[in-house]
């Protein structure tokens, strides 16, 4: 069967023209007083300004390709410009221009760019106009407008196989966002009204595992908050800003996470999108995100919700009897509610894939082990963390996706390539909760001092195959799966898989370093500090302390956060910057 | 004979140093800073260099090494190195036997690991919060309405301790404001104050890896009796340094430019 059922695209749209009509007449009313008080001789101003920074860099670039020796050129036409900071300007929120990688590379990037935005008006034609409505509805789709950005930013300094390999896991995961975002829309009560689509969609918060739906294949399981906050903040780092606000301005003090801070204020907001036949909701990983599930309670009363709460202990096999009743509720509940059967076929069919896919992510670990590592950064754990817990085996494309970029990997680590060439000095891992996302930082590290972050704490979970066919024991082993998932180490992990851990993945990695994130608002982490500074002193390990706010950067910005990172490589790593441009830069120069 | 400088730029006071060859200094002064930074560079380098006979300006020096807060403003330097770098090197060319320091600069606290060769081992700072700072201090003696000495000597007198709970400077000045107005004894709340500082510079002291002896550089090194509290929390001895520990990250500084500008020659 084809992944997404066709017949969901095609389902009814019931479209309230009326209520529609309404909105486009606030909407025009809004872009009206816009217009109106727009300072049109300052706009022009700013034009004519903008025009004359294009002609001074424009004639700026044109003096340094001509001050170039001959090597040097053929240089710049082969590997592409090493200079990246030029890519920035003051006040722009934007790289100014996009990078230029050498002929070939910059052919294969335009490719991959074009393919891109086919792939969105494909699959936004499929239903375009509750797509287009979401838009004036939702602020938070506009953002997506600015996906292209994303692939820049997370493939900016990457040339040859390391490109390619790149481009195509941000394309699989856009064209997941992008399917996603068309059904959103459709079954939103406030726009495509699809009744029927509403009906067979079943929504879960960040911590269940999506495999459970795999056991449903007539149904679409959605990630509620996936698309409203979590994606969105890392494509756009202003994002969550009015979230934030909205529910602080409600009275929730302001050192609470941004994470579940962002959910509630999406609730307070209006921002998430209504519908579904049902939500699954899961025992959180603290007060705040436990917070942020009874907001979408109160909000949503009309959808009926069963809390997959059984105690997480991380690894106590005591409490699996009580696990698997739990799911086995879980299941019982969506059967109830949505009319839908358990498929076991199916279940196991997209449990073997799954299985596939893991086997896969290991083999990345296995070279990213070796002095050669290959798929590194951001964009390749955002990948693992989405495959692992949002797509979870039940895409039959995924899997393809797995299997090319293998063939190129291992390509690639025959012919001992470097992923960001002549840039690969020092391995790192990160460990704590990870803020490189939010702030495009990994990419940065590599690009501006040759740090390569070879794995991040949550990709390390769970790596366990699931069981594929004894019904009780896939029950259990959905339990432990859901027992790691994202946030679940720091949360509940313990002493052993929080501390003593790291000092194995740092022999395993072979590390020069270990970027620690310290997340001012999680106290989790907090608690274990002086252990991880004490030992890590004993044991000659470096530990680099990045002090940040998720997806806020109004608490910590995201130049103080590359501050620390320079003071620490020059001076306990005496490192020189393999790209200086990179060095220091003001955040308004880029999202 | 050549010299070689080292300007620290910080952001109450602006500190210069210059060497000889041989590492002897020969020049230092210490002076407040400017609003413009560029400027209080050239007013210390101006001063350093009319205490060397024979040195005119800045471009006599053979080397000179720009650091602190407004390192990048240092124009003529020839290099910028980062303070804590220059902090470790000044300490450790004054007494290499010291291996970790808590630097309390106006706007910032660290905590400083060296190692063998005057490198830095590995640091901790908190530049978020005014607390435990310079500037704490200067709020804590305006509402004492005293100066810096004379509240460090205020509270080496006292008997008992009043702790202070809040860790804000904001928190903490008016507590200290209802403290004075209940009553309480100057010199007890003045030892709270200490006390207070002290316990935020145990957390940068075991950043540093601090074991046995630690060293106070930056300005609040002369305070007495933060000395005397540090001492009581952290269980650890404080080294006295011969050379004046405000002047620690230029002298590092002047030190890095003489290795620096010696190896160039070479
Ligand atoms: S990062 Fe920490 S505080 Fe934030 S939602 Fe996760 S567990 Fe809670």
């Amino acid at each position: 069967m084809k992944y997404i059922d066709p017949k969901f695209f095609r389902m009814k749209d019931q479209i309230d023209w009326k209520a529609q009509g309404e909105n486009m007449k606030e909407i025009g009313g809004i872009v009206a007083s816009l217009l109106k008080e727009t300072d049109w001789k300052a706009y022009g101003k700013g034009l004519i300004d903008d025009w004359k920074r294009f002609g001074k860099r424009a004639s700026y670039e044109a003096g340094l390709l001509k001050n170039m020796s001959k090597e040097e050129f053929l240089d710049f036409l082969k590997n592409g410009e090493k200079q990246l900071g030029k890519l920035y300007a003051n006040g722009k929120m934007a790289t100014v221009r996009r990078e230029w990688r050498g002929i070939k590379d910059t052919g294969v990037d335009f490719y991959e760019w074009a393919r891109m935005w086919g792939m969105l008006l494909a699959t936004f034609s499929k239903d375009l106009v509750p797509a287009l409505m979401g838009a004036v509805h939702y602020r938070w789709m506009i953002s997506y407008f600015c996906c292209h950005s994303f692939m820049d930013k997370n493939t900016q300094g990457l040339r040859g196989t390391a490109l390619r390999m790149h481009h195509e896991l941000i394309y699989a995961i856009f064209h997941y966002v992008a399917e996603n975002l068309v059904l959103l829309m459709k079954a939103d009560k406030k726009v495509g009204n699809s009744v029927d689509l509403s009906k067979k969609v079943v929504l879960f918060d960040e911590m269940t595992m999506s495999q459970i739906m795999a056991g449903f294949p007539d149904l679409i399981g959605i990630p509620y908050q996936l698309m409203p906050v979590f994606l969105l903040s890392e494509i756009d780092q202003l994002a969550c800003m009015p979230y934030i606000d909205a529910v602080e301005a409600y009275g929730l003090p302001a050192d609470t996470c941004p994470v579940p801070t962002s959910e509630c204020g999406s609730v307070v907001i209006d921002a998430l999108p209504h519908m579904g036949a049902c939500f699954i909701s899961s025992s959180m990983p603290c007060d705040g995100s436990v917070m942020a599930s009874s907001y979408v309670d109160r909000r949503f009363k009309d959808l009926p919700i069963y809390h997959l709460a059984f105690p997480v202990r991380y690894e106590d096999e005591t409490l699996m009897d009580a696990a698997v009743k739990d799911v086995k509720g879980c299941i019982r509940f969506i059967e109830e509610h949505t009319g839908a059967k358990w498929n076991w076929e199916a279940y196991f069919t997209a449990m073997k894939r799954f299985n596939e896919e893991t086997k896969y992510e290991l083999q990345k670990w296995e070279v990213n082990q070796t002095p050669y590592p290959q798929l590194i950064g951001p964009c390749y754990e955002l990948f693992r963390k989405w495959n692992y817990e949002m797509d979870g085996g039940l895409d039959p494309r995924i899997i393809q996706t797995f299997k090319k970029v293998d063939k190129m990997m291992m390509k690639a680590y025959e012919r001992k390539e470097e992923a960001w060439r002549g840039k690969m000095k020092y391995r790192a891992i990160v460990w704590s909760i990870p803020a490189h996302y939010y702030a495009n930082f990994s990419n940065w590290f590599a690009n501006c001092w040759g740090v390569d972050i070879l794995v991040e704490m949550e990709s390390l979970n769970f790596t366990k195959p699931l069981e594929t066919e004894d019904p009780e024991e896939a029950l259990r082993d959905l339990s432990r799966l859901y027992e790691r998932m994202v946030m679940r180490r720091h949360t509940n992990g313990g002493y052993d898989h929080v501390v003593t851990e790291l000092w194995r993945q740092c022999e395993a990695w072979h590390v020069d370093f270990v970027l620690m994130y310290q997340h001012v608002a999680c106290k989790n982490m907090a608690t274990v500090q002086g252990l991880f500074e004490d030992q890590a002193r004993e044991r000659g390990i470096k530990l680099l302390w990045v002090t940040h706010d998720l997806m806020d950067p109004r608490t910590v910005s995201r130049k103080d956060m590359r501050a620390a990172a320079n003071e620490f490589m020059r001076t306990v790593m005496r490192a020189e910057p393999v790209d200086p441009s990179l060095v220091d830069f003001e955040d308004d120069t880029t999202w | 004979m050549k010299y070689f400088g080292g300007c620290d730029v910080g952001s109450t006071y602006t500190k210069a140093v210059i060497l000889d060859e041989n590492g002897k200094m020969v020049a230092n002064t210490t002076m407040k800073s400017k609003i413009n930074a560029e400027e209080s560079a050239r007013l210390a380098m101006a001063e350093v260099i009319s205490q060397v006979p024979g040195l005119k300006s800045e471009r006599d020096l053979a080397y000179l090494i720009g650091t602190g807060y407004g390192r990048n403003k240092v124009a003529f330097a020839d290099e910028n190195i980062s303070e804590i770098s220059c902090h470790a090197m000044g300490v450790h060319v004054t007494n290499p036997s010291v291996k970790a320091i808590i630097d309390i600069g106006g706007q910032d606290v660290k905590g400083i690991a060296i190692d063998t060769d005057g490198t830095v081992k590995n640091f901790a700072m908190n530049d978020k919060c005014a607390a435990g700072t310079g500037r704490f201090y200067e709020a804590m003696a305006r509402s004492f309405e005293m100066t810096l000495p004379e509240f460090s000597k205020l509270s080496l007198t006292a008997k008992n301790v009043i702790p202070i709970t809040a860790q804000c400077t904001v928190f903490a000045e008016s507590e200290v404001i209802t403290l004075v107005g209940e009553g309480k004894p100057m010199d007890e709340i003045a030892a709270g104050i200490q006390m207070a500082v002290a316990k935020r510079c145990f957390v940068m002291a075991k950043k540093a890896g601090a074991t046995d002896s630690i060293t106070l550089s930056g300005g609040c090194a002369k305070n007495e009796g933060l000395k005397a509290a540090i001492e009581q929390v952290l269980k650890l001895k404080v080294v006295e340094l011969s050379v004046d520990p405000q002047l620690m990250g230029a002298l590092g500084a002047a030190e890095f430019a003489r290795q620096k500008g010696l190896a160039k020659k070479a």
